[in-house]
């Protein structure tokens, strides 16, 4: 089994790589056709501020929703604490900072669930926009239910933290070792097994889309008017 | 359906990037013109996007180079053209986006992806090409009908002038009024204005570029630079928020330089004239007055704060505001030439616009675009509720 799930990992960071190298070989592709732009102006410090705090605070998104928003940024957030937290498996020695944030982390997992069961809430009670893709559901659902394990091995399925990092080091160091005695461990893994190649791109794509929207913004003054 | 060309080849790096940046999170559908009237989720942007990159996944992504193109289902190409063309391209989906995706440039290519594909354009769109070739502007009119229907004959235009007028077709045809209004508040500013002959002013493209049938694109954009040059003139004025936007936004990357003359709305020109004096208004309007922005003025060109300054400047009047104003303003249904195609469609949003202009106690609604001047106007007929409406320059010129 252990053998078999070290496969899967490996399996699942393929695909993730070659759709992602195939992605990004399509935006370099597509380089060279000129971009539309009437206007090309520089990008002065206030406006890299700028461009970093939408993308940081989600600002965009509090413009058109702010319930969502409070949601999502809390998602987003409890998400890089969890993902943080997680290193400790990683690493050996552990950082200082990964050590500091382990009760965070805690409160972040369970601050995690609860932001998607919002954001799920609101996207399909919302009466004019019940919009929710079969993909986004299926990413929503596998969050959720990573969470849940994540939660129920902390409280009621302690495993090994010996045993987990052994294992997991032995994945990233290509020196497979054995897989812990843990039935809810080896559901967590199996579900991010399978969030790895379903990871969507816009985690990349969107804070670019973003930086490009304040240029745009920045600019529309300038289309018709003198600076 | 086997297809062999790859799809995602119109797009620049941006827009593709941009496809993989949709969240799909459907906050959109609620600034949606299309959406509010259909209530359709199936022709919604993030559906959109969702189908088109499944179709560039088929054509273009790692299985058809290893494999070969898939299979493409005929379904998947109906929705998408049906999805793609029933969408005004007013850009609203865009500004709400928590993103910030460029839609009201996304769509247009999107559409020139489907012309690629044989997909596109439909219905009376499809003729456009070969009627502007014939007529030089997309309403099969003849061309000694673009200006005598409405201009003013006692109104001299110059042979060559540093300010030029470009009425463009829409306001020709179908918004005399408009037009009208603004060679008598260009005359009554005291600037000299040329125009072209009615033979050689063509269509300005946008009508094709937002159907995404771009051959002719850089044919008229050349023609048209290039008469105006030969007649000195410096600035260019026009009052179409679409003739507008593709001046400023695409004739020079169709010129493949910098215009030898700059682009002005005419509502820039009379509330500069206003402001140093060239105009005046010498009558007063004891009436309250909404005034709705249009997609490709607003969003498009970023042109917001000159038409309430001239309409705020009439003594006596109220100038009121749409729920949703400027850069979020709501289209009025007229856009994208889907109006064409989805005369029903089009006709409910603009009754969207006259009701909240009623409900908001208007005595008058202010139009600046002609393709809105157009298609409110028809959404009134037989509608329960009614507005006198009027556009910005035919208003300013009854009180100048």
């Amino acid at each position: 089994m252990g053998a078999f799930l070290t496969f899967l990992t490996y399996f699942a960071c393929v695909v993730f790589l070659t759709r992602f190298l195939s992605h990004v070989q399509s935006w370099i592709k597509a380089a060279k056709q000129p971009a539309v732009r009437a206007i090309s102006q520089r990008v002065s410090p206030g406006m890299a501020a700028e461009m970093l705090l939408d993308i940081v605070l989600l600002r965009r998104l509090f413009r058109t929703n702010k319930l969502l928003w409070i949601a999502s940024l809390t998602f987003h957030l409890s998400l890089l604490i969890v993902v943080l937290r997680h290193l400790r498996y990683f690493l050996y020695p552990v950082p200082d900072f990964v050590l500091s944030i382990q009760n965070a982390g805690v409160a972040a997992g369970y601050a995690l669930p609860l932001s998607l069961l919002v954001i799920l809430i609101i996207r399909s009670k919302s009466s004019r926009d019940r919009y929710l893709s079969v993909y986004n559901f299926f990413l929503l659902a596998i969050l959720l239910l990573t969470c849940m394990t994540g939660i129920l091995l902390n409280l009621f399925y302690r495993t090994s933290l010996v045993d987990i990092k052994a294992f997991i080091i032995g994945i990233v160091t290509f020196h497979p070792d054995t897989l812990p005695d843990s039935i809810m461990f080896v559901m967590h893994f199996i579900l991010i097994i399978m969030l790895i190649p379903s990871l969507p791109f816009h985690l990349i794509a969107a804070p670019l889309i973003t930086v490009e929207a304040r240029k745009r913004e920045e600019e529309l003054g300038l289309v018709l008017h003198e600076k | 359906m086997k297809n062999k060309k790859p799809f995602g080849r119109e797009l620049t790096r941006t827009q593709l990037v941009e496809l993989d940046a949709c969240t799909q999170c459907g906050e959109c559908l609620k600034y949606c013109p299309v959406q509010e009237v259909t209530g359709n989720p199936d022709i919604s942007p993030p559906e959109k996007i969702r189908m088109f990159r499944e179709l560039i996944k088929q054509t273009n992504g790692i299985k058809p180079k290893l494999f070969g193109p898939g299979k493409i289902s005929q379904k998947l190409l109906e929705d998408l053209t049906k999805a793609a063309y029933e969408c005004t391209v007013c850009g609203a989906c865009g500004q709400s986006c928590p993103v910030g995706l460029f839609n009201q440039r996304l769509w247009p290519m999107l559409r020139k992806e489907m012309v690629k594909h044989g997909l596109g354009p439909i219905g009376p769109q499809a003729d456009m090409q070969k009627i502007i070739k014939e007529t030089g502007g997309p309403y099969n009119k003849p061309a000694e009908e673009r200006y005598s229907p409405w201009f003013p004959e006692e109104i001299k235009v110059m042979e060559s002038a540093e300010t030029a007028y470009y009425a463009g077709c829409t306001g020709a045809y179908c918004a005399m009024p408009m037009v009208k209004g603004d060679v008598l508040v260009l005359a009554a500013s005291g600037e000299p204005f040329t125009m072209l002959p009615p033979e050689e002013e063509v269509c300005c493209g946008f009508p094709l570029f937002i159907t995404g049938q771009h051959d002719m694109l850089e044919d008229l954009t050349v023609r048209l630079v290039n008469a105006y040059e030969e007649r000195g003139v410096k600035q260019l004025i026009c009052s179409c928020p679409c003739c507008v936007n593709i001046m400023a936004r695409d004739w020079p990357l169709f010129y493949g330089k910098e215009l030898p003359f700059k682009i002005r709305h005419i509502t820039q020109f009379v509330d500069n004239a206003l402001k140093n004096g060239k105009l005046k208004f010498k009558k007063s309007l004891k009436e309250k007055i909404i005034y709705h922005d249009p997609c490709y003025l607003s969003r498009g060109v970023g042109v917001i704060k000159e038409p309430r300054s001239i309409l705020g400047s009439i003594p006596d009047v109220e100038l009121l505001e749409f729920d949703r104003h400027g850069v979020d303003t709501r289209c009025c249904g007229a856009g994208g030439a889907a109006r064409k195609v989805f005369h029903e469609n089009a006709i409910a949003m603009g009754r969207l616009t006259v009701d909240e202009a009623v409900e908001k106690n208007a005595d008058k609604l202010v139009l600046s675009c002609p393709a809105c001047y157009e298609k409110v106007n028809e959404a009134m007929v037989g509608h329960d509720r009614q507005i006198k409406i009027v556009d910005i320059m035919e208003l300013v010129a009854e009180l100048i």
